[in-house]
């Protein structure tokens, strides 16, 4: 080959990928900055081993979009949601809201499926000056204020719509104190929220007086693809009952496991806390009946108007129950609109006011939010049952609990955990 | 080939600022660079400043792999120990340096002495490592750095005493600086921009003194030859061991940079996906060259951005690299700046293809004469 050959093809190639360049730069500039319609960024795991929540949520924020579309928008403009991958990275996602906000020019963002990720988040929220409503990450320390606990990380704009840990876990422990069980072991995922699960159980338990001990806990880092050791490690415990937080494709892979391992004829109860994440309705591994889980919106309770026509329109698109994740991105499109009608305009400061103490109403019932920003939604758990008719998991019979802030807080009393409401 | 005249005044221009790294070019790109801090919307300053980081992350890789011919695929062990060692030392030394200092400039301080804790901790963990993995060439090499890199991720995601939380990694805060009434972020965009021109800039300087000494002359003889210039009386092994720390601390001072720049210290800065974005980066832009991992952090960085800007292309992103690398490799083999060079010599004549052929100075190719394209077929070949 001679150079001349190499050196002709080298230009042609370099003029066509300065001109895609081009291309590319031009288009970047010319998006953003239009006032007929009210941008949102949402960002969600779209990738990886929890892409399933991602989808969920995108499911439930184009039912909403489309239905407040349909009915003359927000203040006579449409909306218009732009959606990215956190690919469940800090890192990622810390770009993706820059790159929303400066370059997209969103007027809110919502979302956030990791905890981890969220806690990184909240800072930069507030640095950015914009709205975010967190529709799934559950850390109670994103709505506890700088400084109540090291890991705190609260401030004016960060919101959460959906339940968060401290809730789930208040509704957790009274679930335990009407089981048959004394002791109790958990199996969770490595990082803050597997421990952080742990530790509000116990102490909402202890809070709450529940006759329990706490004999093992087992820590596989996510994305684990053998839970033979650990499955074995709590097994030998021989604990009554065991709490997991696991979630995504992690859930389903120790479901499978567990199951061929005689977890559930020699451990008596099983509580799944993101047991009716995304994976109970698909197929793959469900739970097994007669267990528990929560959630933090469940698609019969309550049984109201916006509830049920929220979830007969889902089905009749999606085929499926709608998971939390759905409603928790469906409600976000819905808050937003609510504030900035009220608000009269996108101003990221008079969104952030109308929030904050905002009392709002969707199919997860009537809530308001506490001084913290964070939704007085009920914890829910219930039993494990496949319903013939949705066929799906459903929770029959279910206890929805309510999550009351200050008897919470009196239960946490002697913990140096803050409930996040 | 048309328009000699503006060729012409082009060409002159052109020289002065080719002619080596002379006062022209540095003045060119300090200027562009004043220029998108003054102007440029914020998220742009924010990619640039991602740009120079990357790009210093490249560079410090590739004066082992252009320079020395050795392929590391661990190189963001390093990277993210510069990152850990600072997010460490906010996190747990903060309140004490304010203190020590008073809480005005503490922020400041805090930050200067966790970028040199980055630094010391990288030099620390790439002695023995540098040690153990010079021991071997080629692929071994590779696989050994690879190996210790991912030994990083898992050792990070342990949490070993609770120091680097895991899976989630560490936030960042870089705080305020208040002085006499005066207060700024250290973090804003524009300070942050300023701080990374000025760091990026100085380490570039650095390593282009590296490799233009005669420590550097002797890293490219023994990427020709490493029995030849054993025969000259190097210590190979451990001139490549010196290289490796250098190399591994120069990349330690972008992991310093990409915690800030980040907000949070990841573990994904020590998986083998982030060492491959150096080498990716070097690929693209050509290893023989000084400025090629500079050009090809750049490429690489707003090519991702560009993609990134349609949501349906967006997630297939992976694939177009796919393409562009399969296209650099085949057909690009001196990487983006050979082309460009090569481009160059097209529209301004053959003849100046030859010794004073200026960027080649700093390159790999600078010692022999040849035109850059046969220099890179050569690289190409041997690695």
């Amino acid at each position: 080959m001679s150079s001349e050959n190499r050196s002709s093809v080298g230009r042609r190639r370099f003029l066509q990928a300065a001109g895609a360049g081009t291309a590319v730069a031009l288009a970047g500039c010319s998006g953003g900055g239009g006032d007929d319609v009210v941008r949102l960024g949402a960002t969600y795991i779209l990738s990886g081993f929890a892409s399933l929540y991602g989808e969920a949520a995108e499911r439930g924020l184009e039912m909403a979009q489309s239905e407040i579309n349909d009915n003359g928008g927000i203040d006579g403009r449409d909306v218009e949601v732009i959606v990215r991958d956190t690919e469940a990275s800090a890192d990622t996602a810390i770009q993706q809201m820059r790159s929303l906000v400066e370059e997209d020019n969103v007027d809110g963002l919502f979302g956030l499926d990791s905890s981890g990720v969220a806690q990184a988040v909240a800072p930069q929220a507030a640095e950015l000056g914009i709205p975010y409503m967190i529709t799934h990450a559950a850390t109670p320390f994103v709505t506890s204020p700088e400084g109540e606990h090291e890991n705190s990380v609260g401030n004016d704009y960060v919101f959460r719509d959906a339940n968060n840990l401290a809730q789930d876990m208040y509704g957790a422990a009274q679930t335990a104190a009407e089981l048959d069980a004394t002791e109790w072991a958990t199996i969770g995922p490595d990082y803050a929220f597997g421990y952080e699960t742990w530790d509000y159980f116990q102490d909402f338990c202890a809070g709450l007086g529940v006759d329990a001990e706490f004999t093992a806990e087992q820590f596989p880092p996510l994305t684990t693809g053998d839970y033979t050791p650990y499955i074995s490690s709590i097994l030998d415990a021989e604990p009554d009952a065991v709490i997991t937080p696991l979630w995504g494709a992690d859930l389903t892979t120790f479901v499978g496991q567990a199951e061929d391992a005689g977890w559930f004829d020699q451990i008596d109860h099983t509580l799944f806390s993101v047991g009716m994440g995304t994976d109970l309705a698909s197929d793959g591994s469900p739970l097994p009946e007669g267990e528990y889980a929560s959630t933090r919106y469940d698609p019969f309770v309550p049984d109201t108007e916006a509830n049920n026509s929220f979830r007969e329109t889902y089905y009749e698109e999606h085929e499926t129950l709608p998971t939390y994740n759905a409603e928790g991105a469906y409600r976000a499109l819905y808050l937003y609109k609510e504030a900035i009608e009220s608000a009269g305009g996108t101003d990221p400061d008079a969104i952030v006011d109308e929030f904050t103490g905002m009392e709002h109403s969707g199919p997860v019932g009537d809530y308001r939010f506490s001084e913290k920003n964070q939704a007085t939604v009920p914890a829910i758990w219930g039993t494990v049952t496949y319903d013939d008719e949705w066929e799906s998991n459903v929770l029959d019979p279910v206890n929805v609990y309510d999550a009351n802030p200050d008897e919470m807080a009196d239960a946490l009393a002697d913990s140096d955990l803050p409930t996040g409401v | 080939m048309s328009a000699t005249d503006t060729g012409g005044r082009v060409r002159k221009f052109g020289s002065a600022v080719a002619d080596g790294w002379t006062r022209e070019r540095f003045g060119l790109l300090g200027a562009l660079g004043l220029v998108l801090l003054a102007f440029g919307p914020s998220f742009q300053i924010y990619l640039f400043t991602d740009f120079l980081v990357v790009a210093l992350f490249a560079l410090g890789f590739n004066l082992l792999y252009g320079y020395t011919g050795l392929l590391s695929f661990g190189h963001g062990l390093f990277y993210a120990g510069g990152a850990y060692g600072l997010a460490i030392v906010l996190r747990d030394l903060g309140p004490v340096f304010a203190d020590v200092v008073g809480s005005g400039v503490a922020p400041l301080v805090t930050f200067v002495v966790g970028g040199l804790v980055g630094l010391a901790l990288v030099v620390a963990v790439a002695v023995p490592v540098g040690w153990l993995s010079v021991r071997l060439e080629e692929i071994y090499f590779a696989l050994i750095t690879l190996a210790f890199g991912m030994i990083g991720y898992s050792l990070i995601i342990q949490d070993p005493a609770g120091l680097t939380n895991g899976t989630d990694g560490i936030i960042v805060l870089l705080g305020s600086v208040d002085v006499g009434g005066e207060s700024f972020r250290i973090g804003a965009r524009q300070t942050y921009y300023a701080l990374t021109v000025v760091v990026v800039l100085a380490a570039i300087y650095g390593v282009w003194r590296v490799v233009n000494s005669p420590f550097g002359t002797v890293c490219k003889a023994i990427r020709e030859s490493p029995d030849r210039a054993a025969a000259l009386g190097i210590d190979v092994r451990h001139h490549r061991w010196m290289t490796f720390i250098i190399s591994a601390a120069i990349v330690g001072i972008a992991g310093v940079l990409r915690a800030g720049l980040a907000s949070v210290a990841s573990p994904g800065l020590t998986h083998w996906s982030t060492s491959a974005v150096a080498v990716i980066a070097t690929v693209i832009g050509g290893a023989t060259y000084f400025s090629g991992p500079i050009v090809g952090a750049f490429i690489f960085l707003y090519i991702r951005w560009g993609i990134s800007r349609f949501p349906t292309l967006d997630a297939y992103w992976e694939l177009f690299f796919g393409a562009l690398l399969i296209g650099v490799v085949l057909y690009f083999k001196a990487g983006a700046v050979g082309g460009l060079l090569l481009l160059r010599d097209r529209l301004f004549g053959e003849g100046r293809a030859g010794g004073d052929d200026g960027p080649t100075q700093g390159g790999g190719g600078a010692a022999e004469p040849g035109s850059s394209g046969d220099r890179a077929d050569d690289r190409g070949d041997d690695s």
